[in-house]
């Protein structure tokens, strides 16, 4: 073991100088099994770890929401300023706290699709009954708005209760959504006569269906052919 | 009515287990105040194994014994009042070691862990925040994790004997979250502590960054037949040792005329004397002095008034004056109510006035570290190296493991005035040491 001559401390084989006082010191053949006590080097910062799913999720709730404040503020005023009362100013307070529904509840409840889709459909009703009431009474929200939204939200969740329940996603959930749209159109028609004429009378909605029919049906007959590998060697053998 | 009270504080365990956010605790809230790039707050605990460390074996290890220390897995954030704690939802890793430990880490990011876990070669280092814990908190916490180590390297260890190895099976004991300083101060104590300003090394300090560490190798037994000798304790023998090393520095470079009071700080462990079990900050300073405006001090007269004066401080009583000021300090309603920006500026002016002003070095000794008998061979060395302080520029740490004892200086100079002297010193006494640097 070297030693410093002026302190007298012994000192690591591979020290040049002494610690304390600097005094230079004889290099000896470092011991070949002796690990290195610190690195020759200054490594970076340590850096914090990135923000996780969750908390990005709850920055962009952050960002939305005052995102969407500025345009409310805004129309508020302007309305003030310019109307001397909130007028039109409802609607776009309406429209942007529905907006802001629709971002926030798949951000921060994405793990509760049920929840999230009631809260859809809820929000979607009251969105379009305050719309109606501001415009003068209530006139197209109970005959026209709640059917439809109704039957759109039926059809979302069997086509969401299919699709989680498929071994293979892909072409067939194309399949069931057109098949879908001709049944929403049916229900449309339904509601939209029922509600002018008072009577039941489907005509365009059965052109829409026949259309759908068949073409999920292709749609279906493509996925179900290509699920498995298509067997050329087999298929054209003589 | 003492159904009432076991319900009672039923509720206060759930309260503390679920609850994501903790307070910091009374001297844990100076230290964000103070944090700059050169005074980090972090200190390090090391040990070195007979085997290079397998550092993906050791991450593994980290995420499982982390889930036993929940009050470490945090992040610290900034309240309107008072920073706090919240609980990190991420992992920590293990990083490189770096040239210049204790360095480089901004605690105060959001997401940034309080503590790091470091390996090189055949060394494992845990640097801590003292925001987050004292020394003994983060020995108890590296312990765990060398012995989860070895167990996780198909060893095995009878953790049950040793009460400072966390079984991470088990749930964290409530006890280990408190606030002890809150627990055990009487406001009724009067005030009683007199302040003066203490001399500090002139030099300049060095780069941001950078931090020159210094450890001496010193077979235990030669220091402790030396400080029986003088019949006095370690503790007593080593800070008489500093403020005689100090004192020969002032006497040779500095005139008499700008002489001031020598000072050492060092850290009481409070724990076994108020019979606490947590996991945060528990400490509190005492500072034997001399001064040499006074006159020339022999070594003899140091370590006479060292060990009468810690004879005298280090009472339940005296030191529970101490814990009361400080925890009155924050539990002042007007103090409560200003703003952190505020107390933030306050708080970095009062620890120069209160605290570095106060004394010139410090001397910390985590004591013998005793490791489970099956790994003891396979642990070499403990190193246990100092927070950087911008202020007092050197401070030394002492821990003893095996049949060594590891003094480290940790200093914010280029030159190491004081440790040559006190290490000289010591070689003229006929110890032998080693030193090691960074």
């Amino acid at each position: 073991m070297p030693y410093c001559s002026r302190c007298g401390v012994e000192v690591d084989t591979d020290v040049e100088k002494c610690p304390l006082c600097s005094t230079d010191i004889q290099i000896l053949e470092p011991e070949e099994d002796q690990f290195q006590r610190y690195p020759s080097k200054i490594a970076p910062h340590s850096i914090a770890p990135k923000r996780n799913k969750k908390e990005r999720r709850r920055m962009a709730a952050i960002y939305v929401t005052f995102g969407l404040l500025i345009p409310a503020s805004i129309a508020i005023a302007a309305d003030i300023v310019i109307n001397g009362d909130v007028t039109w100013g409802t609607y776009t307070i309406s429209s942007l706290i529905y907006i802001w529904v629709l971002i926030l509840l798949p951000l921060l409840y994405y793990k509760k699709p049920v929840l999230t889709l009631l809260a859809y459909y809820l929000s979607t009703l009251f969105f379009l009954y305050s719309i109606d009431s501001f415009s003068g009474g209530i006139y197209w929200f109970q005959g026209l708005a709640f059917p439809i939204i109704t039957i759109t939200a039926v059809l979302t969740v069997i086509i969401l209760f299919l699709t989680r329940h498929s071994k293979l996603k892909g072409i067939n959930i194309l399949s069931y959504c057109v098949f879908a749209l001709g049944i929403e159109c049916i229900g449309i028609e339904f509601t939209v006569s029922l509600f002018l004429a008072g009577t039941i009378s489907l005509g365009w909605s059965i052109i829409v269906l026949s259309a759908a029919v068949p073409a999920a049906g292709l749609l279906y007959y493509i996925f179900y052919k290509t699920k498995k590998p298509f067997k050329v060697k087999e298929y054209f053998h003589i | 009515m003492k159904k009432q009270a076991a319900t009672r504080t039923h509720w206060r365990n759930i309260h503390h287990r679920d609850k994501n956010w903790f307070r910091l605790d009374n001297a844990g809230k100076v230290y964000p105040a103070i944090i700059s790039p050169r005074r980090t707050s972090l200190f390090r605990i090391s040990v070195s194994l007979s085997e290079r460390v397998n550092v993906s074996k050791l991450q593994l290890v980290l995420d499982k014994v982390i889930k036993r220390f929940p009050y470490f897995n945090v992040q610290m954030k900034a309240g309107l009042f008072w920073y706090y704690f919240e609980t990190n939802e991420h992992t920590p890793l293990v990083e490189q070691d770096s040239l210049y430990p204790c360095m480089a880490m901004n605690v105060k990011k959001e997401r940034m862990y309080l503590f790091r876990v470091r390996a090189y070669n055949n060394k494992i280092a845990v640097e801590f925040s003292h925001i987050l814990t004292d020394g003994t908190g983060a020995l108890i916490f590296l312990k765990t994790l060398v012995c989860e180590y070895f167990l996780e390297l198909g060893i095995e260890i009878d953790i049950s004997k040793d009460p400072d190895v966390f079984n991470i099976k088990e749930e964290p004991d409530p006890m280990e979250y408190e606030d002890s300083f809150k627990k055990v101060f009487n406001k009724r104590l009067p005030f009683n502590r007199k302040q003066k300003r203490a001399f500090h090394l002139p030099q300049r300090l060095i780069w941001k960054g950078h931090y020159k560490v210094l450890t001496a190798v010193i077979p235990t037994k030669e220091l402790l037949e030396l400080s029986k000798k003088y019949s006095v304790s370690l503790t007593e023998f080593l800070t008489a040792l500093l403020i005689y090393s100090i004192q020969e520095y002032c006497e040779k470079n500095i005139n008499s005329r700008f002489f001031k009071p020598i000072v050492i700080n060092i850290p009481v462990n409070l724990r076994p004397i108020f019979k606490s079990k947590t996991m945060k900050n528990f400490f509190v300073p005492i500072e034997p002095s001399i001064d040499p405006r006074l006159g020339h001090y022999a070594f003899e007269e140091i370590i006479t008034k060292v060990h009468h004066y810690m004879r005298h401080e280090v009472d339940i009583k005296i030191l529970n004056q101490q814990i009361t000021r400080n925890v009155k300090g924050e539990m002042n309603a007007i103090i409560r109510v200003l703003p952190l920006v505020v107390k933030n500026m306050m708080l970095t002016a009062l620890y120069d006035l209160l605290g570095e002003n106060n004394y010139s070095s410090g001397l910390s000794n985590l004591g013998r570290v005793v490791m489970p008998e099956e790994i003891a061979q396979k642990i070499e060395r403990m190193e246990f190296i100092p927070a950087p302080s911008t202020g007092v520029k050197t401070k030394a740490t002492v821990v003893s493991y095996g049949d060594n004892m590891y003094i480290s200086f940790g200093r914010l100079i280029k030159d190491a005035h004081v440790e040559k002297l006190f290490f000289r010193k010591m070689r003229k006494m006929g110890i032998h040491v080693k030193i090691e640097s960074n």
